[in-house]
């Protein structure tokens, strides 16, 4: 009997010992398990700062080099051209001047376009994609089809800028990499939000590739992606449908519409 | 007190029965119900002490003990760990439990130990730490769980509980049967562990100054 008392007294101890061992050790490694989350998390954020940075840095540098390039060459021989016109008054210089400045005031306008899509802002969404679509098609390298069910109303300008940024990423992701010969683009607008899918049959990304690649360095256009989802709180999604790529985005529509 | 202890077990009682006092000292300022259970655990284990230095029966006190302790560890974790809308039902079912313990040790008598009923409140005593230390590892406030005072009250308690359980639920038991083994337990388990906790209470006291001085600063 005394012995069995002091087993069980001994036992008693040890459990409770066990128990409070396990207590700090679990805790420790929930803490530790927490540490990593909000240390790849920052890391994550650190990064798609960054690259946010970057895109806008490589965003003024092409700006920058398309103004002085090929608009401030277009300007200066304007100037050659007039100060010429001056001596000999020569009415095909004046014409070629003329010219050159139409060239300018296009190509200025076309890189206003790109930092700022007017028909965006006019015409809303649908109409921008479709001539997004068109503008793309014409070039023979690809055929690229816009199609939207049920006509698209004026959404929010921060949606549709960032749905529309977002396909021009992705449109020129799929060009530059997938070496695919069509895209299907649709906008549907569901109880839920906006769907938008690109399907093309080129080599498309995976969900997992796509996580990869925006964890990893560089890949700024996908993190850029990343950021104009977030402002949006929309969500992307990479799947198959038989042998063609199809990427998901989904934009709830909570915000007040315009 | 008996002369046949030897001088290390003499010690050993003595130094159970001043261990509250540090805890008594450094708590003093926070009037807790935790601080009141290592008061009144001191001025009992002082009137157990004396009045075993004097011969005279002291078991009576033990069921005031068990009552008393009851009492402030229910209010202690009740307080501490029980969600706010179960707290009138914890506060129920110990007045429920005071009643039964008192009914219970008056019918049978008051001047013997309750030892059964006692190793039942110690089994409670287990779950109210068990249910801390589940809080504890829920809610972590405390990046190093070793600077959280509820943990070292929860680890305190169950440590004390976990060897006084056995012991009181054989006590009646080896009373008769080996009496001597049951003194060697008292003396050489249950002084132990109350030293253990008087000076783990005491260092969950002096952690809760320090963070209190840390929040103020």
């Amino acid at each position: 009997m005394g012995s069995l008392v002091i087993t069980a007294i001994a036992v008693m101890l040890l459990l409770s010992v066990g128990i409070v061992f396990f207590v700090v050790l679990y805790q420790r490694r929930v803490i530790k398990h927490q540490e990593d989350i909000r240390s790849i998390n920052e890391r994550k954020q650190q990064e798609l700062i960054q690259a946010s940075i970057r895109g806008e840095e490589e965003e003024r540098m092409r700006i920058a080099s398309e103004l002085h390039d090929d608009v401030g060459a277009t300007l200066s021989s304007v100037r050659l051209f007039l100060h010429a016109a001056r001596r000999s008054s020569d009415a095909e210089i004046l014409d070629q001047s003329r010219d050159l400045l139409d060239d300018s005031i296009r190509k200025v306008r076309n890189i206003s376009h790109k930092l700022q899509p007017a028909l965006l802002q006019q015409l809303g969404l649908q109409a921008s994609l479709e001539s997004f679509a068109a503008m793309l098609s014409k070039t023979g390298n690809i055929t690229i089809a816009y199609s939207c069910p049920v006509p698209l109303p004026r959404l929010n300008d921060n949606v549709e800028l960032s749905v529309y940024r977002i396909l021009q990423e992705l449109t020129s992701n799929i060009l530059k990499h997938a070496h695919a010969s069509s895209i299907t683009i649709e906008t549907l607008l569901l109880p839920a939000g906006l769907r938008t899918v690109i399907v093309h049959d080129g080599e498309g990304l995976t969900e997992a590739t796509y996580k990869e690649l925006t964890y990893k360095k560089g890949a700024i256009g996908l993190k850029n992606i990343v950021n104009r989802l977030k402002s949006v709180n929309a969500s992307i999604s990479f799947d198959m449908q038989g042998d063609a790529y199809r990427i998901i985005i989904e934009t709830p529509l909570s915000e007040k519409r315009v | 007190m008996p002369d046949n202890l030897s001088l290390f077990t003499k010690v050993l009682i003595y130094l159970s029965t001043l261990s509250g006092l540090p805890a008594v000292m450094v708590g003093r300022n926070k009037r807790s119900a935790i601080w009141l259970y290592v008061l009144l655990s001191f001025i009992f284990d002082v009137n157990g002490t004396v009045l075993r230095i004097m011969n005279i029966p002291r078991f009576w006190a033990s069921n005031l003990f068990f009552l008393v302790e009851f009492l402030c560890f229910s209010c202690y974790f009740i307080g501490a760990i029980c969600p706010q809308k179960y707290k009138k039902v914890a506060y129920y079912l110990t007045g429920a439990m005071v009643l039964y313990f008192v009914i219970h040790t008056s019918m049978k008598s008051i001047w013997h130990t309750n030892f059964v009923d006692g190793a039942i409140l110690y089994g409670i005593y287990i779950f109210y730490c068990l249910c801390g230390l589940a809080k504890v590892i829920q809610e972590i406030e405390y990046v190093m769980i070793e600077r959280n005072p509820t943990f070292i009250f929860c680890v305190a308690i169950l440590l004390y509980a976990s060897g006084s359980f056995i012991i009181l639920l054989f006590e009646n038991k080896l009373l008769y049967l080996e009496n001597g083994l049951i003194l060697s337990l008292w003396l050489y388990v249950r002084n132990p562990l109350n030293i253990f906790k008087n000076l783990l209470i005491a260092y969950g006291f002096i952690l809760m100054n320090k963070n209190k001085w840390v929040r103020s600063s």
